[in-house]
């Protein structure tokens, strides 16, 4: 899916991403409380809260492989259970866990994530691959076993899948972590680029953003 | 259809339905189960090959169906949970799991002590006996993946996929197994209920497997309410209850008093 | 996607990270090695004994040998974000499951297979039994890593999940068990083995009918019950 759908002037067509009362028990206490909101295509979501307020629980609900007690996700008015091959097409997911096979290179890591992206994605040859690394300042590293880089670096090898991949909605947990200010300037502009072609972003950080033409909205949990 | 199933499986409903059913069902149980045993127990004659000893099987074969029974439930109530996620159906597959293992355990108990006038041993691999200590197996193993699992959705939803994959597997075990115990064992062994029973011995068994059926049912319901209160323990119509108001001012005033 | 495109995905990856991890399929080798050889030690060196208990101790060796190296089927993917990735591809979850399951099989249900006649001597099974031996693990062993990797799926994250997932899974591997060892008895006692052999096959048609799309809807359960 790498062409966005038109954008039209009802705000309910450009609707994405709907949440509608999503609420999670921990034990006894109540993590999330009847949580609801929209996203429309171009839109940046910013999910702010302290430590334990519930930030990655709600990104990996919104993704589809948590567990809410209460709540409806929709996904352009499907629920996202119904239509959950053709969301995830449409989705990536950087998680609290960078998802990097330390027994495997970052030009292998790579290559298996723009495979199984599958067959409508632009085919990445090692060339492109190699590139992106070396914007990233990875490309020295590029054929060593990911377990030996570090926290960065391992961090801009699962960042690489920002321009790799095409997908409509970005779902990022925390992405500029261990990031230097270097990673950190290039993750921003990846973003602006993405929110100019329509896409949107969702993302979890405790950094201030500052993205050129782009106004970020704030969701705060507590 | 499901308006149907969503009023009448809401959590407060069945609540109070199960609450009032259940004592009728218990009087309606011990009724039969008493005469069961009375008819089975004194009325009937001895076994002209088994003696006194035969009277075992008014408790075995009851409690050796209900253990194949209650799995049936607990994979149906399943497959109910994870295609229409009634969470009711989960509470009745929770619910039934300990007492399917025990009927289980008392099968095999009962089986045990019928074997050692019969053959002289505690033990033997019988197809049957072996066959119903799997099932108990498979009932633990049900069991201690709930108690394993912390988050109660997905300990809930674990559970089920395991009781499905249980009863598919259950007629491919009990096959292998009686194939098994007819490769390793002479067929000379007289096997329990096998040959036609009369009448003055078949009324009591009948009775006794209604009788455990009604056990299981009274059972189910009690622990149903249980189940029902821990999952819905948050909900305010809990904290309304009178029993449930009861009880927290009297842990309450025992708190006080202890201190 | 094709499926073959996504079955070799997941093949070449699972085979590359373990060549590069001799542990993972060394491991249940020598497990079953050193099990089988400690028979003759608990019940005496007897060739006569030793070949009556031959057929049933190679297979409880290697049905434990199978379990035990099941722990790590998606454990380790589900520790370092790898899985949650896999399940977010778009892409059958089912396949790419059978696609682990296949590479665990090469490496652990394979070798067990290898180096079965080998144990056959040392437990005295005439020599005669060892094709049925050989042909009655690798039928068997796929079906047990089949139908454990259900068990590795429900049991993800778990304390101890190693016991749990053979609680779990022993008691559902029964027929293998009966059908492989009777199988490899009826053998050395000269008698064909073909019924056996027929049902086992049977036992994995229905294993791999079943188990992909049961430990899918599995490792979904598990991935999403963690925090």
């Amino acid at each position: 899916m790498s062409e966005l759908e038109p954008v039209h002037e009802s705000p309910s067509d450009n609707e994405l991403l709907s949440v509608q009362g999503i609420s999670v028990w921990r034990g006894e206490n109540l993590l999330l409380n009847d949580l609801s909101f929209t996203l429309e295509a171009g839109q940046v979501l910013q999910v702010r809260g302290a430590n334990g307020s519930g930030k990655t629980t709600l990104l990996r609900i919104l993704c589809g492989i948590g567990l809410a007690d209460d709540g409806d996700i929709k996904w352009r008015g499907e629920s996202i259970d119904r239509r959950r091959d053709q969301f995830h097409e449409e989705l990536l997911y950087l998680g609290h866990k960078a998802g990097i096979k330390g027994a495997l290179s970052a030009l292998e890591n790579l290559r298996i994530f723009c495979t199984l992206a599958g067959d409508e994605q632009p085919r990445a040859d090692d060339a492109t691959l190699l590139g992106v690394l070396d914007n990233l300042a990875l490309l020295p590293v590029a054929e060593l076993p990911c377990r030996h880089l570090s926290a960065g670096q391992q961090r801009r090898v699962s960042l690489a899948r920002l321009v790799l991949q095409t997908a409509t909605l970005w779902v990022l947990d925390e992405p500029l972590t261990s990031l230097d200010k270097a990673g950190l300037a290039w993750v921003e502009s990846r973003i602006s680029e993405h929110v100019a072609k329509g896409g949107s972003v969702i993302l979890t950080t405790h950094a201030p953003l500052h993205i050129d033409g782009v106004e970020v909205h704030a969701l705060e949990l507590n | 259809m499901f308006k149907w199933i969503h009023r009448f499986g809401s959590a407060p409903f069945v609540y109070r339905f199960a609450g009032a059913l259940a004592p009728w069902i218990g009087f309606v149980c011990l009724a039969i189960l008493l005469s069961g045993l009375y008819l089975g127990l004194i009325v009937a004659p001895e076994d002209y090959e088994q003696g006194e000893s035969y009277r075992i099987i008014y408790v075995h074969v009851p409690a050796a169906i209900l253990s194949m029974f209650v799995y049936v439930v607990m994979a149906v109530a399943s497959a109910v949970f994870l295609i229409w996620r009634l969470k009711l159906a989960d509470i009745v597959a929770q619910a039934s799991a300990p007492i399917g293992a025990s009927f289980t355990f008392l099968a095999l108990a009962t089986g045990s002590l019928w074997g050692k006038p019969m053959w002289g041993t505690w033990w033997i691999w019988d197809g049957r006996l072996t066959s119903e200590l799997l099932l108990l197996f498979l009932y633990f193993g049900y069991m201690a993946l709930r108690a394993a699992i912390e988050h109660p959705q997905s300990a809930a939803k674990a559970a089920a996929v395991l009781a499905l994959v249980g009863v598919v597997n259950i007629p491919v075990i009990h096959y292998s197994v009686e194939w098994w115990s007819t490769l390793h064992q002479p067929a000379t062994i007289t096997k329990m209920g096998e040959r036609n029973i009369h009448p003055s011995m078949g009324i009591p068994l009948g009775l006794m497997i209604v009788g455990f059926q009604l056990l299981y049912a009274y059972v189910l319901l009690i622990r149903m309410r249980t189940g029902i209160l821990k999952r819905e323990s948050r909900a305010s119509w809990v904290a309304q209850l009178p029993e449930v108001n009861n009880t927290m001012a009297n842990s309450k005033l025992s708190g006080t008093n202890r201190v | 996607m094709g499926i073959f495109a996504l079955l070799s995905c997941i093949i070449r990856r699972d085979l590359a990270i373990a060549m590069r991890n001799t542990g993972q399929w060394v491991n249940p080798l020598l497990f079953f090695i050193v099990v089988v050889a400690l028979f003759p030690l608990g019940v005496g060196p007897s060739p006569a004994t030793l070949s009556i208990i031959a057929p049933g101790v190679i297979w409880v060796s290697a049905l434990l040998a199978v379990l035990l190296s099941l722990g790590s089927l998606f454990e380790t993917d589900f520790a370092d974000g790898t899985l949650e990735q896999l399940l977010l591809s778009g892409q059958s979850l089912a396949l790419i499951v059978l696609g682990k399951v296949l590479v665990h099989w090469f490496l652990s249900g394979l070798p067990l297979l290898l180096i079965s006649p080998l144990l056959a001597l040392l437990l005295a099974l005439p020599t005669d039994a060892i094709p049925v031996l050989m042909l009655s693990l690798l039928i068997g062993t796929l079906t047990l890593s089949l139908i454990g990797a259900i068990g590795a799926g429900l049991t993800l994250g778990l304390n101890q999940a190693g016991v749990l997932l053979s609680l779990l899974v022993l008691p559902l591997s029964v027929p293998v068990l009966i059908f492989g060892s009777a199988a490899v008895t009826a053998a050395a006692a000269d008698f064909g083995a073909g019924s056996q052999l027929a049902i086992m096959t049977g036992l994995l048609l229905f294993a791999l009918s079943i188990g992909p799309l049961t430990t899918a809807a599995a490792v979904r359960i598990g991935v999403s019950g963690s925090t």
